[in-house]
């Protein structure tokens, strides 16, 4: 009997103890670590020329910029392995680098250049991710930024925004003999070309959904009219040129349409939308208060836009199929130039916050206001096609520039910039090769 | 536990180790007692509510009042086995020194007598031979059963120490667990969680799809020095990013710090990830 009895107790003790063992738990509700740590190696270049453009410093500034990533200086690397055999996990586990970037560059027939790169998990000591790809030197920078939303993509599982464009205008000059440009620039203000170039105001450029053409405000004839240029060619359309105020174009999700602020005769801007090709105006504000900055919901079934109605500036709502405009920013007393995120649920706004302006995003549903930034003068937010990160103008007594923020504030930087003041960035949509 | 205590909340993760632990408590509590108690029978104790005493002190105090390592009932308290009766070796028998013929005066030999002389000296030696023999012949029986009494003596005595050292490595076990019971008490435990907690946390990046919703377990095994040689998703229902942002976090913070106080260590470790809670 006490045998047995002690057999049992063995067994419950037995049981009980791993029972206690797999009971140490803790629960982890955030993570407190603010980026990534990475290396982006040097890429191999097999040639005896120098290399067209530093891929891994491309890539890695990339990747920093969105604040998801921190690279690592590449004195500090303690080996810059090219191929997979050269890795050692342990000298990046000593760095407490968390992934690293490898690759090569090799000349193929002709001028076209074979690129290869793999993505390494330090601490899973596994490879990751690698992609064989065909560029030329004048591609190279362009196939970096690829390589960047490849790795963001399989480290987030958002897709990237390193390979889309920004457009913006660049205004230069003393008064008298000013310049205004339109700009057309990589998503980290590299390889800037010129669009189009006026000693009149360029305004509000707009990008078209399938991220071909531009729409803009153009006064070269003196007064205010919008023109829709496409990129490739060049070639341009005029498509409002009403009587009085033409302004703020926002294209509609289907490219078809575009929202519009016109004034027409009686001088008093409302929104109206027009269909581009057969020029059918629809008028969708009656208000004798000023109505402007229209932009379209994700769902393309409403537009929102900026109105003095209450007073100040507010951010109302208005369907396409009818009805009266419904008012949505309430926090402060100035809320204008809504661009609505493209999962639609957050609108960025210019919030006047205590006497600075600056970009704030709106959860209407929530109503909750969230400021971004901490400029004097910030302004024109626009969302980068992956609702990450918001691109917006800034400005002090002797310039501007351009910035970005990632949508939930934590992470902010200057974009490199062409001289002068640069007004209006608009981010665009993903873009096919 | 009030009666408005649910099953639900009853069984939920953060109750259901306490459970346990009570439950089995409780059974060892049955146990021991009923191992004391075997001396002096006892109608059975109603289990349910020796089921119910789990104050963690009491077992530790029962131990201390009456010992349970004497649970097994003495084995009968076996007659010191008595020094073997040493059989004295029997005196030889002396040799039956013939006498010397007394010279006779006469060489008159009576041959009968001479004859009766000669058998009942024979009869002697035969009768001391015969005795010498059985003594030996009980000798060896004595010895043989005086050996099998000390082996089984000697059995019952290891049976003794086994089952002693066997409760004694019981009772250490359990008071182990009381030791790591009273540290989880004591705030010992919570304190080494929110120590584990921040750790990992720190290395933590969490990637978009870390939303509300998002719920992964991971299992950790650590060496004693609190270095980290595996961890593995058990279940997620995070993308990839979010899984592997785990595993590098856990694997980033290693090594975990110890405890203070080592009973609370344990090689393997549950981290649960559910961001935005």
């Amino acid at each position: 009997m006490s045998q047995k009895a002690l057999n049992m107790l063995a067994v419950i003790a037995f049981f009980w103890a791993t029972l206690v063992n797999a009971e140490l738990q803790i629960e982890i509700t955030k993570g407190q670590g603010e980026a990534i740590p990475i290396a982006v190696v040097p890429f191999g270049w097999q040639s005896p020329t120098p290399a067209p453009v530093n891929i891994s410093s491309i890539v890695a500034s990339d990747l920093s910029r969105t604040g998801r990533f921190k690279a690592l200086p590449e004195r500090e690397m303690l080996q810059k392995p090219t191929t997979s055999a050269q890795v050692d996990f342990s000298d990046w586990r000593i760095l407490d680098t968390e992934v690293v970037i490898i690759g090569e560059v090799e000349p193929r027939a002709g001028d076209s250049l074979g690129v290869v790169f793999r993505v390494f998990d330090v601490f899973g000591g596994k490879q990751l991710l690698g992609y064989q790809m065909t560029s030329t030197a004048a591609n190279l920078r362009k196939t970096a930024h690829e390589i960047s939303d490849l790795i963001y993509e399989q480290l987030t599982g958002v897709k990237g925004i390193a390979a889309t464009q920004l457009a913006y205008i660049n205004v230069l000059g003393p008064p008298k003999s000013r310049k205004f440009r339109l700009y057309v620039a990589d998503s980290d203000g590299e390889n800037a070309r010129v669009l189009l170039e006026s000693t009149q105001p360029i305004m509000s450029p707009a990008w078209s959904p399938d991220g071909r053409k531009l729409a803009y405000v153009s006064f070269e004839n003196n007064r205010s009219e919008i023109w829709v240029q496409e990129l490739r060619t060049g070639a341009r359309q005029r498509v409002s040129a009403r009587k009085g105020v033409n302004g703020a174009p926002a294209w509609s999700p289907d490219g078809r349409s575009l929202a519009l602020t016109l004034s027409k005769g009686d001088g008093n801007l409302d929104i109206y939308t027009l269909l581009i090709a057969r020029q059918v105006l629809t008028r969708l504000t009656r208000w004798s208060s000023i109505e402007t900055e229209p932009s379209w919901s994700a769902d393309g079934g409403s537009i929102y836009f900026t109105s003095d109605r209450s007073g100040g500036p507010q951010v109302y709502e208005v369907s396409l199929s009818g009805g009266s405009p419904r008012r949505v920013t309430f926090e402060g007393s100035y809320n204008a130039r809504p661009r609505i995120s493209p999962d639609g649920k957050t609108i960025a706004v210019v919030h006047n916050d205590r006497g600075n302006y600056r970009i704030a995003v709106v959860d209407p549903q929530r109503a909750y206001t969230q400021i971004l930034t901490d400029g004097r003068m910030d302004e024109s937010p626009s969302f980068a096609p992956n609702g990450e990160t918001i691109i917006y103008a800034s400005r002090d007594a002797q310039s501007g520039w351009l910035s970005t923020v990632s949508a939930d504030g934590r992470f902010e930087q200057r974009i490199a910039s062409v001289s002068g003041e640069v007004r209006e960035p608009a981010w665009s949509p993903f873009l096919t090769r | 536990m009030g009666a408005a205590l649910t099953a639900m909340d009853f069984f939920s993760a953060s109750n259901r180790s306490l459970v346990l632990s009570l439950a089995i408590h409780g059974l060892l509590v049955v146990l021991l007692s009923f191992n004391l108690d075997f001396s002096s029978p006892k109608p059975a104790s109603p289990l349910a509510i020796q089921a119910v005493l789990i104050d963690p002190a009491s077992l530790t105090q029962q131990a201390s009042v009456a010992p349970p390592v004497e649970p097994v009932p003495l084995p009968k308290p076996e007659p010191v086995v008595e020094p073997e009766p040493r059989v004295e070796p029997e005196p030889e028998p002396e040799p039956i020194v013939e006498p010397e013929p007394e010279p006779e005066p006469e060489p008159v030999i009576d041959q009968e007598k001479l004859l009766r002389e000669k058998q009942a000296k024979e009869a002697a030696v035969r009768e001391a031979q015969e005795r010498d023999k059985a003594a030996q012949v009980k000798r060896q029986k004595d010895q043989k059963a005086a050996e099998q009494r000390e082996q089984e003596r000697q059995a019952a005595a290891q049976r003794q120490r086994d089952q002693t050292r066997r409760q004694q490595e019981l009772l250490a076990a359990v008071q182990a667990e009381e030791a790591q019971y009273a540290a989880q008490q004591s705030g010992e435990l919570a304190r080494y969680q929110a120590i584990l907690t921040q750790r990992v946390q720190r290395f933590w990046v969490e990637p978009p799809s870390a939303n509300d919703g998002v719920d992964c377990y991971v299992s950790v095994s650590l060496l004693p020095s609190g270095d980290v040689i595996d961890a593995r998703i058990q279940k997620c229902n995070g993308d990839q990013a979010v899984q592997r942002s785990i595993e590098a976090a856990v694997r980033r913070a290693s090594p975990l710090p110890l405890p203070d106080n080592p009973a609370l260590f344990d090689r393997n470790l549950r981290i649960r990830f559910i961001p935005g809670q």
